[in-house]
């Protein structure tokens, strides 16, 4: 962008500022975003100043209105139905006389059933969760302690206090010893003054809790915003006096306590003055929070008797109902939460992994009020953005290459095909199909890809440009294949010259650290595609209705497969094929050591078992194993379209054998001769998809002849030349 | 987390299985711990006890074919004391004050025992005692016990409270109650 860095920051803190400023004469604020040219400018990435970030996504999601003034309401009702969700969700069951309800009951009604079946997602989530970015300790730490949170830990009211005033050197004196002691606090100076006792004597506690805090190091280290300080002098010595009252008082709560922040240790500048001791959180607190973590507890432990101490702790403090949460247990609440009131989509591996960066960001955020409430912000900013990928993580829409992750890959795919047509015929040649890396890409949106600051900035322009194109929620993120398709151009040399594990293994493991140099191919070709948009071209990938006779397929896959007696088989490589990148979603994350290779080597020895059994269905793994055997073994048992197949072979690899995958489904695909070829299998998911490639010509020209099958194939090849 | 308390199945020797109906309630997944109070009597039962639930405690009882269960056990979940023997050993059997006594030795909070084929749950002296009968109402030659009902119990333990589901086979349905008790409180038997 044009404007200085200083610039864009007063840009987006005016856009974003709910009211305007005292001295604001310029009138430059407004109080409607607009939001097209906000747009514009969140896609260069947004400042990292003191929340911008937060409550810009936070526009861009949806979440917040263009209208600033209706903020406070809509930000008030949707946080607090995310807790009286949380409440109501988190219900522990039992209450019910046992007549009609028990813990052994098996009826789809019963509350105990029901509770059992969501302890397996649970388990679920919580392996993800445990392991989402390990790297970054700021998942591991607790969620600052707020007295506006409330599924933050209440205080308690100490029982004798004496009222003193406080004043400020002695809150820095006893900030800086603070500072040390914590990687992430930040905070600001507030002053108080309220005379309440209630105020003081939380000040009091928190006190107690600062100075415990800096002793102890285990598990409530770090990141406590409430270990406020105050300026009684007991409460500087860390006497065991301190720390045993601390301890004793359980912390039960009144919830109306203040709670005074520390200042940053970063290195902005100013201090914003944040006031947030009169604010009342607007829900009494949540005490069931913590019960999810109780619940599965005990498959964290296989033998409670052999324990270590920090498993005995990290036990205690999962049954704990009063811990404060860490980072980590908020985000697995989220999913727990979204799981439960979306059961269509329910929890799928890599949920996590979107969350994570929201989450983060909200969480940062510096405002308070912003931080305190940053849980449930973050639910529904992360349901909007799930609203739209939905459909990658359903896996019944993983039948039909038509819809789900596949249809987006497809248009990457013919995106790439668009701008550099020799790369993507090489890849197509070693039939490097976009599973094979794409799925991740684009189903966590990147971010397993780079490291978090970039996933975030990447996130910036992505957020920005969605719905940027009205329509369809699969235009939203046309931005995303656009940067896709520019990491694979931006390794372009690299993937000409390697052969099929090289290149397979660049792409899982992306070379290049730097972001900006994607982003940049990323910007030039969005406007590469805007011009040709604007100018009236066709672009191959994107919804464009002018060409949906080209382009999409359904009608031709459907007439197809009611022909074709080999629709399940088709539809159920299909299914395998996606089924096994997104199990193998774990080896694809960047610390993985093992190598697709590795990974396919064994999937293969189980298909070999499998086969052997007389299992029709191959799996991914065989094939990729027949691939890299360099052997294609022409189909045995089949005699119908052997002619095709000779034709076909005869010609360029990647149609070749596309016309051995019919036959053997037209024969009830019971031969476990049938072709295993890799090219075979994915020629074929071609063909459904039936690229531009695909002239109606030739299709009428198939149906004429009867056989369809085949002469899709050929037409197929025929056209693509 | 639920405790699933089981005992004095008595298979082979006085009867061949457990009731249709309770084996169909007791799956696996749901159960974190198993306790028996004894008298198994049998390794294949032991063996299918051990697919409900991976941890399990037995004590043994005068008729268990294994030699080397323990006469007692005492398991601690959270502050509440569980302790187990199958009270043969207690006499006489089934006596209230005799199992006070023993409470008070083992230190426990609860004490469940076994040996009379009978279900009984009661509180004295803040001590919760449980007997979850005999699973496959088996022949008991205690007198004046007339048919043994088929009975289990499951306890609901959540840091001081036990809510305890009771579970008997009554002329061919499962009927089931619950009671609760809180440590330290008087408690209240609902």
């Amino acid at each position: 962008m044009d404007s200085t860095y200083k610039e864009r920051i007063k840009y987006f803190e005016n856009t974003l500022r709910p009211e305007p400023e005292v001295d604001d004469d310029e009138s430059l604020w407004k109080p409607i975003i607009d939001i097209k040219s906000f747009r514009e400018a969140c896609f260069s990435g947004i400042p990292d100043e003191s929340g911008l970030r937060a409550t810009a996504w936070k526009v861009l999601l949806g979440y917040l209105p263009p209208d600033k003034r209706m903020w406070n309401t809509v930000l008030t009702s949707q946080r607090l139905s995310y807790y009286n969700w949380v409440k109501d969700l988190l219900e522990e069951p039992g209450g019910v006389p046992p007549s009609s309800d028990h813990p052994l009951n098996d009826e789809r009604g019963s509350r105990w059933a029901s509770y059992f079946h969501d302890n397996s997602i649970l388990d679920q989530i919580d392996k993800d969760v445990r392991r989402t970015l390990p790297d970054i300790a700021f998942f591991q730490t607790q969620v600052p302690k707020s007295h506006l949170n409330p599924l933050s830990r209440p205080e308690e009211a100490m029982p004798i206090m004496t009222e003193e005033p406080i004043d400020d050197p002695l809150l820095e004196n006893n900030t800086n010893n603070n500072n040390k002691a914590r990687r992430f606090s930040f905070g600001f100076m507030g002053r108080p003054r309220s005379s309440s006792t209630a105020s003081k004597k939380s000040l009091r506690a928190s006190a107690a809790a600062n100075t415990n805090s800096n002793n102890n190091n285990t598990r409530s280290r770090s990141n406590s915003k409430s270990s406020v300080h105050s300026t009684h002098s007991n409460a500087d010595s860390p006497s065991p006096r301190n720390i045993v009252r601390k301890f004793s008082s359980a912390f039960k709560g009144t919830g109306s306590s203040t709670s005074v922040l520390l200042p940053t240790t970063n290195h902005i500048n100013k201090r914003k003055q944040y006031d947030i001791r009169n604010m009342k959180p607007i829900c009494p607190h949540v005490t069931n929070r913590r019960t999810l973590f109780k619940r599965i507890s005990h498959l964290n432990n296989e033998n409670i008797r052999d324990a270590t101490p920090e498993e005995v702790a990290r036990q205690a403090h999962a049954v704990d109902l009063n811990a404060q949460d860490y980072h980590w247990e908020a985000i697995e609440r989220i999913l727990f939460i979204y799981a439960k009131l979306n059961p269509g989509v329910g929890y799928v591996q890599g949920m996590n992994e979107l969350l994570a960066p929201i989450y983060y960001v909200f969480a940062k955020d510096e405002h308070p009020e912003a931080q305190a409430y940053a849980e449930a912000d973050a639910f529904f900013v992360f349901t909007i953005l799930m609203s739209d990928v939905r459909d990658h993580f359903v896996r019944s829409l993983d039948q039909d290459a038509s819809t789900g992750i596949n249809a987006t890959m497809q248009r990457m795919s013919q995106r790439l095909a668009w701008v550099d047509k020799p790369l993507w015929r090489d890849l197509r040649r070693k039939d490097i199909k976009e599973q094979y890396y794409a799925f991740r890409w684009i189903t966590v949106l990147c971010s397993q890809e780079w490291d978090l600051p970039s996933v975030i900035r990447l996130w910036d322009s992505i957020l920005a440009d969605r719905g940027s194109q009205e329509g369809l929620a699969e235009t939203r993120f046309e931005f995303l294949l656009d940067f896709a398709v520019a990491m694979v151009l931006c390794i372009r040399q690299e993937i000409l010259k390697g052969d099929f594990a090289e290149n397979v293994r660049l792409l899982q493991n992306y070379p290049i650290d730097d972001i900006q140099i994607v982003l940049a191919t990323a910007n030039s070709l969005r406007e590469m595609r805007l011009n040709a948009v604007a100018n009236g071209l066709p672009v191959p990938g994107t919804y464009d209705k002018r060409n949906s006779g080209l382009y999409t397929s359904d009608n031709w896959s459907d007439s197809s497969s009611i022909h074709s007696n080999g629709s399940g088989t088709r539809l159920q490589k299909l299914r395998d094929n996606a089924d096994m990148a997104r199990q193998s979603f774990d080896s694809f994350r960047k610390e993985s050591r093992e190598s697709l290779d590795e990974l396919f080597r064994r999937g293969r020895d189980e298909a070999m078992k499998r086969a052997s059994a007389g299992d029709v269905t191959r799996s991914l793994s065989q094939r990729f194993a027949s691939v890299s055997n360099k052997m294609k073994r022409p189909n045995n048992g089949i005699l119908q379209n052997n002619d095709g197949l000779h034709r076909a072979t005869s010609i360029s690899s990647e149609h070749s054998t596309a016309a051995t995958a019919s036959p053997p489904s037209q024969q009830g695909g019971n031969l476990p001769a049938r072709s295993n070829s890799l090219l075979n299998r994915f020629s074929q998911m071609m063909g459904n998809s039936n690229t531009s490639a695909v002239s109606p010509y030739g299709r009428l020209k198939a149906a004429r002849n009867g056989i369809v099958e085949k002469s899709q194939q050929q037409a197929y090849y025929r056209g693509f030349v | 987390m639920l405790v699933l308390v089981i005992g004095d199945i008595h298979i082979p020797h006085r009867v061949h299985d457990l009731p249709a109906k309770f084996k169909k309630l007791l799956v696996p997944g749901k159960i974190q711990q198993i306790i028996c109070t004894g008298n198994i009597c049998d390794k294949e039962t032991f063996d299918y006890l051990k697919t409900i639930a991976g941890d399990i405690i037995v004590v043994k009882g005068d008729f268990d074919e294994n030699p080397n269960f323990p006469q007692s056990k005492v398991v601690t979940h959270g502050n509440i004391r569980v302790g187990v023997l199958h009270g043969h050993q207690v006499i006489p059997w089934g006596d209230q004050e005799s199992l006070d006594i023993i409470a008070r030795q083992m230190e426990v909070d609860v004490l469940l025992s076994g040996h009379t084929h009978r279900f009984e749950a009661f509180e004295s002296n803040n001590k919760f005692f449980i007997n979850p009968g005999s699973a496959t109402g088996a022949y008991s030659s205690i007198p004046d016990t007339a048919d043994p009902i088929p009975s289990f119990v499951l306890m609901d333990i959540q840091a001081s409270v036990v809510v305890t589901y009771v579970y008997k086979l009554i002329e061919g349905e499962v009927k089931v109650e619950k009671l609760e008790y809180r440590k330290g409180d008087t408690g209240k038997v609902l």
